[in-house]
């Protein structure tokens, strides 16, 4: 185990309280890849704030096995938005981390470019985000992650805005990069197909108060790519997952309408 | 390509602005050399240039000039440093803000040149004073400028930082001062611009050089063309202002030429 919620809990003390999360528990293993689903509103972005201690919980805690120490970071995020800093070139993104961490300007920029080589942006090395296209930039945002080397990649649905096509070739990309570099990966999505191509795990969540309604192994071999749609147990795990959440959806639905 | 290309030409140049300004000058030119204008009101152009030469040779508008650029200059940076050390304080802290939100709220609109009897009483009547408002006038618009890109940056820049690691001298040097600097940068032009305007109109008070006394004076003396003259001087004066500092902010911040239209 690297590292467990217990009780999570957090309300959001705004002129109206909001029970964003309620009652969260779930431990993750080391090297798993989990995925966390439930529709808009949730609290997933709430969950992953937590973990990685942006947020303070209200109530309950998380425990990582491994103390934390100044070496190693306990987690990197990927956020859905704005991730990477408009006035950093890709490179100096990408590099951010190991900057914090105090590495040479020569060390961090050239193992930084060994990562952005990879992903095919070596071209983009010296441009600013607002030069690349979504999938560049959410790229870049993912390279700096794995390249930071925390215990646990959080990453907040960042290929939400994405366009369907795009977001194919990243998952399987993402995919390649986690099996090069095996790590363990908490992953929220709204969208089940996705949360099945990726994950070991499958964690729905309700929401309002946001938590975990059930817990589900996904155990469709790997390597996996986009077809792996046509296999009867992908529909099998599809059809359980809508159903936890599929009244979610109504409810929230006509909740703001 | 071509279209874009077209639309950063006529961003800084355009032919068709300057083939308007030499016709104005032509018609200008021609209607007051015909005595269709008045010539007293509205000297030629080729006059006013003649008057430019001669003033710069006799050496008096080289003097007059110096004494503004550097009455400008020390006001200026007397105003915009503090000013934007305190926009970033203010746009860090909320409750600095909440606290000198209202003072400022109250003196940011009085027009500066009106408390200039207020200064000369407390800084007497020497070049200090001058320096002082100037630098009052130019203290707002790069404190104002400065809090607004401070705490208008998004805050999901702050949890990077944050998440990566990086302490408080990290974030304050690779997020909090690069998010800012293009509001810091619109606030200096500002206040450099509200410099020479407050400057010229110390000046035309109580001076003894500068461009505004040219200018009070040739009104005095009706020497119309040399109005005119100093005039120019102040215009290429503005303007160089605004030409330099957009070539730096394209060297400070580049990532941001595309996006922030507010800076041109
Ligand atoms: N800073 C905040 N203050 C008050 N309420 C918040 C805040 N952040 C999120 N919420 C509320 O908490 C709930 C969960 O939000 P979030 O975690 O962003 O959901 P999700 O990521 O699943 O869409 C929502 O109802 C949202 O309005
Ligand atoms: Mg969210």
């Amino acid at each position: 185990m690297i590292f467990e919620c217990v009780n999570l809990s957090l309300t959001f003390s705004s002129q109206r309280p909001v029970e964003a999360l309620e009652a969260v528990n779930f431990s993750v293993d080391a090297g798993e890849f989990v995925c966390i689903v439930g529709p808009s509103g949730c609290g997933k972005t709430t969950l992953v704030k937590l973990i990685a201690r942006l947020l303070t919980p209200s109530q309950g805690n998380i425990h990582f096995h491994q103390p934390p120490d100044n070496e190693r970071l306990q987690t990197a995020m990927v956020f859905q938005h704005q991730g990477l800093f408009p006035w950093m070139t890709v490179l100096e993104n990408v590099a951010f981390g190991l900057e914090v961490r105090g590495l040479s300007r020569e060390d961090r920029h050239q193992r930084a470019m060994a990562f952005i080589a990879r992903v095919g942006l070596a071209e983009f090395a010296n441009s600013y985000p607002h030069q690349l296209s979504g999938g560049m930039r959410q790229r870049a945002a993912i390279m700096r992650a794995f390249l930071a080397d925390p215990e646990v990649l959080l990453m907040d649905e960042p290929f939400a805005s994405l366009d369907a096509q795009t977001r194919i070739i990243m998952r399987e990309e993402l995919l390649d990069t986690w099996r090069e570099n095996p790590k363990t990966v908490i992953y929220i999505t709204h969208d089940i197909e996705e949360a099945i191509l990726l994950g070991d795990r499958i964690l729905v969540m309700s929401g309002r108060p946001g938590t975990i309604r059930a817990d589900i192994a996904v155990t469709l071999p790997r390597p996996r790519s986009f077809s792996l749609r046509q296999l009867p147990a992908f529909d099998a795990i599809h059809q359980q997952v809508w159903h936890l959440i599929e009244n979610e959806v109504r409810q929230s639905l006509r909740v703001t309408t | 390509m071509k279209r874009l290309l077209q639309i950063r030409i006529t961003r800084h140049f355009s032919v068709r602005a300057l083939v308007f300004a030499v016709v104005l000058l032509l018609v200008w030119e021609a209607a007051s050399a015909t005595g269709f204008i008045s010539r007293l009101f509205f000297p030629p152009p080729s006059a006013i240039v003649q008057t430019l030469i001669t003033m710069t040779l006799d050496g008096r508008l080289p003097t007059h000039t110096a004494a503004t650029v550097i009455r400008i200059s020390l006001g200026v940076m007397m105003g915009i440093v503090p000013g934007t050390i305190f926009g970033i304080l203010m746009g860090w802290s909320r409750r600095l803000r909440e606290i000198f939100d209202p003072i400022i709220a109250a003196t940011h609109p009085i027009p500066k040149i009106a408390i200039f009897p207020l200064v000369l009483i407390i800084f007497g009547i020497g070049e200090l004073s001058k320096v002082v408002v100037v630098a009052i006038s130019a203290f707002f618009p790069a404190l104002i400028n400065t809090m607004t890109g401070v705490f208008q940056l998004d805050p999901v820049y702050f949890e990077v930082a944050h998440n990566y690691g990086a302490g408080r001298w990290k974030t304050f040097t690779r997020v909090l001062l690069p998010g800012s600097l293009p509001h810091i940068l619109s606030g200096t032009r500002l206040g450099l611009n509200t410099g020479l305007m407050v400057a010229i109109a110390v000046e035309l008070i109580s001076a003894k050089t500068g461009l505004g006394v040219l200018v009070w004076f040739s009104w005095q003396t009706l020497r119309v063309e040399e109005l005119y003259a100093t005039l120019v001087v102040v215009s290429v004066m503005g303007m160089a202002i605004n030409v330099g500092l957009r070539w730096l902010f394209a060297r400070l911040a580049p990532w941001s030429n595309e996006n922030s239209p507010k800076t041109v």
